[in-house]
C-alpha cells in the first residue's frame, strides 16, 4: 500500500488538489483503484499543521496596532504599512472591521438626539466635471506602479469653499482601497475629523491626518455614501460606486 | 449650564451630573454629555480625583462589554476590565485629546479597548488550536499556556526557529509570498487562486509550487528536524 499503482496516471499535485476539494474525474478514478493514493489523501501531512502552527499570522500587526491604526494613532509610515497589510490579509481586515460597527452604533445614537453643542452643520459635496478635476492626491497616497489605474473624482463643498479628491483602486481579491484628501479645514480640525463610508450593513471609518489625507481598505464593491465629520461640520458625498 | 460653569464644577458634582445624564441617556436616549466629557477630560489631563470618578462611573459598563466578549472566571474578567481601563487612559493622552471631540467618540474608543482584548483572546485561541493540531499528543497541548511559562517560552522559541529556518530556505520574494499566503494566512490553494488571481493565475502551477515548497522544507535537514520530519 506504500506505492502508487500507476504513477504516470496522475501527478502528486493533483492529489493535493483533490484534498483541497478539486474533483477531477481522472483523479477520482485513480484513487478508486489505488490504495496508496487513497491512503495518502486521507492522511493529513504533519508538515502542513506544523508550518501553520509556527507561521500562522507571523506577519500580522498586533491587535493594538490595528486599533491604533483604526483610530489614527500611528505615524504615517506605520499607518501605511498597516494599510498595505490590510489590503492583503483577510484575518486583519476582518478584525479591523469589528472596530467599526461599535463606533457607528455610538455615533448613530448621538445623532438621533444630539445635544445642542454637538449639532453639526450638514453639507452635501458637489461632484466636479472631470475637466475641472483637482490634482491627484499627493505622494504617499499615490497608487503603486503595478495594478489597475484608480478611478478619480473631485468634489467641492460650495458653502464652505472646501474641496475633496477621491480615488479608488481594486486590490487583490474583490476589495477596493479608497483614498482621498480633504482641503479646507485647519490642521486641528483635520486631526479631529473622521471619514466614514456607509452602506446598509457596512460602516468603515478612517481618521484624517493633518493634511486631510485618509485611506479606507479593504472596501467590498458596492454603492456607498461617504461622510466626513469635522468638529463643526458633516460633509456628505452620496452615491460612490466602487465597481 | 454654560460651558464655563461646567469647567468650574468640582469633580464630585461633575460625577453626580454625569451619572444623572448617563441614566437619562439609557432611559430616553437623549442627554447632555458635557459633564461626563469634562470629567474624562480632567482625568486625561491628570486632574486629581477625576480618574477615580470615571472608574466608578464606567467600570460596570466596561465589565458588561468585557463579559460579553470574553469567557473566563470572575477574576479573569475583572483583570480584563482593569486592563481595558488602563489601556483607555494610557492611549487617550492629553496630546491626543483633540481626536476625541465628543463623548460618543470617547466611549466608542473605550468600547474598542474592550473589543481589542477580545480579539487578542481570539488570536490566542486560534494559536492554541493550531498548536494542538500540530502536536496532538505533546505536553504543550495538554497544559494551559498561562500555567506553564516554560512550555510557552519553548513553544515561542520553536516558532521563531521555524520562521528563521523557512525564511533562510526561501530567500526569494516569490517563494516567501507563497509561504505567507499558505501558512501565514492559512489559505487553501483554492482560496489563494480566487483571491490573488493576478499573482497566481494557474491552479495547477500553484499546487505544484506549494508541493515544491513543502518538498524543499522536508529535504532541508534543519527545517525537517524542527518540524519533526527527519529526511
Amino acid at each position: 500500500m506504500t506505492k502508487c499503482i500507476a504513477s504516470n496516471e496522475i501527478e502528486p499535485w493533483q492529489l493535493d488538489a483533490y484534498r483541497d476539494g478539486v474533483r477531477d474525474p481522472a483523479v477520482i478514478a485513480h484513487i478508486r483503484r489505488c490504495p496508496a493514493c487513497a491512503h495518502r489523501i486521507a492522511t493529513p501531512e504533519p508538515v502542513d499543521n506544523r508550518l501553520s502552527a509556527a507561521l500562522f499570522r507571523f506577519t500580522c500587526p498586533t491587535v493594538d496596532d490595528l486599533m491604533n491604526y483604526h483610530w489614527g494613532f500611528l505615524s504615517q509610515g506605520q499607518a501605511a504599512n498597516v494599510a498595505k497589510h490590510l489590503v492583503d490579509c483577510p484575518h486583519c481586515a476582518k478584525e479591523v472591521a469589528q472596530f467599526a460597527p461599535y463606533l457607528l452604533a455610538r455615533d448613530q445614537v448621538s445623532q438621533t438626539t444630539p445635544p445642542l453643542f454637538e449639532q453639526l452643520h450638514t453639507f452635501v459635496a458637489r461632484l466636479l466635471p472631470s475637466q475641472l478635476a483637482l490634482a491627484p492626491v499627493r505622494a504617499g497616497q499615490e497608487r503603486a506602479t503595478r495594478g489597475p489605474a484608480p478611478t478619480t473624482q473631485s468634489y467641492t463643498i460650495d458653502d464652505l469653499e472646501w474641496d475633496l479628491i477621491l480615488n479608488w483602486t481594486p486590490g487583490p481579491g474583490a476589495a477596493f482601497t479608497l483614498q482621498g484628501q480633504l482641503f479646507g479645514p485647519t490642521a486641528d480640525e483635520m486631526v479631529a475629523a473622521q471619514a466614514k463610508l456607509k452602506q446598509a450593513e457596512i460602516a468603515l471609518t478612517a481618521p484624517l491626518d493633518a493634511d486631510g489625507l485618509f485611506s479606507i481598505s479593504p472596501v467590498p464593491p458596492g454603492e456607498y455614501a461617504l461622510y466626513f465629520y469635522t468638529p463643526q461640520n458633516k460633509i456628505q458625498i452620496p452615491n460612490i460606486k466602487l465597481a | 449650564m454654560r460651558q464655563e460653569e461646567i469647567q468650574r464644577l468640582s469633580n464630585e458634582r461633575l460625577a453626580e451630573l454625569c451619572a444623572e445624564q448617563t441614566l437619562l441617556f439609557e432611559k430616553e436616549g437623549a442627554s447632555d454629555s458635557r459633564y461626563c466629557y469634562e470629567l474624562i477630560r480632567r482625568a486625561v489631563f491628570g486632574i486629581e480625583g477625576a480618574w477615580e470618578a470615571i472608574d466608578a462611573q464606567y467600570r460596570p459598563w466596561v465589565h458588561r462589554k468585557v463579559a460579553r466578549y470574553c469567557q473566563g472566571s470572575p477574576d479573569d474578567i475583572e483583570e480584563l476590565v482593569q486592563e481595558t481601563l488602563i489601556r483607555f487612559l494610557s492611549t487617550v493622552t492629553s496630546d491626543r485629546w483633540k481626536k476625541f471631540p465628543n463623548l460618543p467618540r470617547l466611549l466608542g474608543f473605550l468600547g474598542t479597548c474592550a473589543r481589542n482584548l477580545a480579539l487578542n483572546h481570539r488570536r490566542d485561541e486560534a494559536q492554541r488550536r493550531k498548536r494542538e493540531r500540530a502536536f496532538p499528543e505533546d505536553e504543550w497541548s495538554s497544559l494551559p499556556q498561562a500555567e506553564n511559562p516554560r512550555h510557552r517560552l519553548e513553544y515561542h522559541q520553536w516558532q521563531e526557529q521555524v520562521r528563521r529556518c523557512v525564511s533562510q530556505k526561501f530567500p526569494t520574494p516569490r517563494d516567501r509570498r507563497l509561504v505567507v499566503l499558505c501558512w501565514g494566512y492559512d489559505l487553501r490553494p483554492r482560496e489563494i487562486h480566487a483571491q490573488y488571481a493576478d499573482e497566481f493565475p494557474s491552479m495547477p502551477e500553484l499546487y505544484k509550487r506549494i508541493r515544491n515548497l513543502k518538498d524543499r522544507i522536508r529535504r532541508d535537514p534543519d527545517c525537517a528536524a524542527l518540524l519533526g520530519e527527519m529526511p
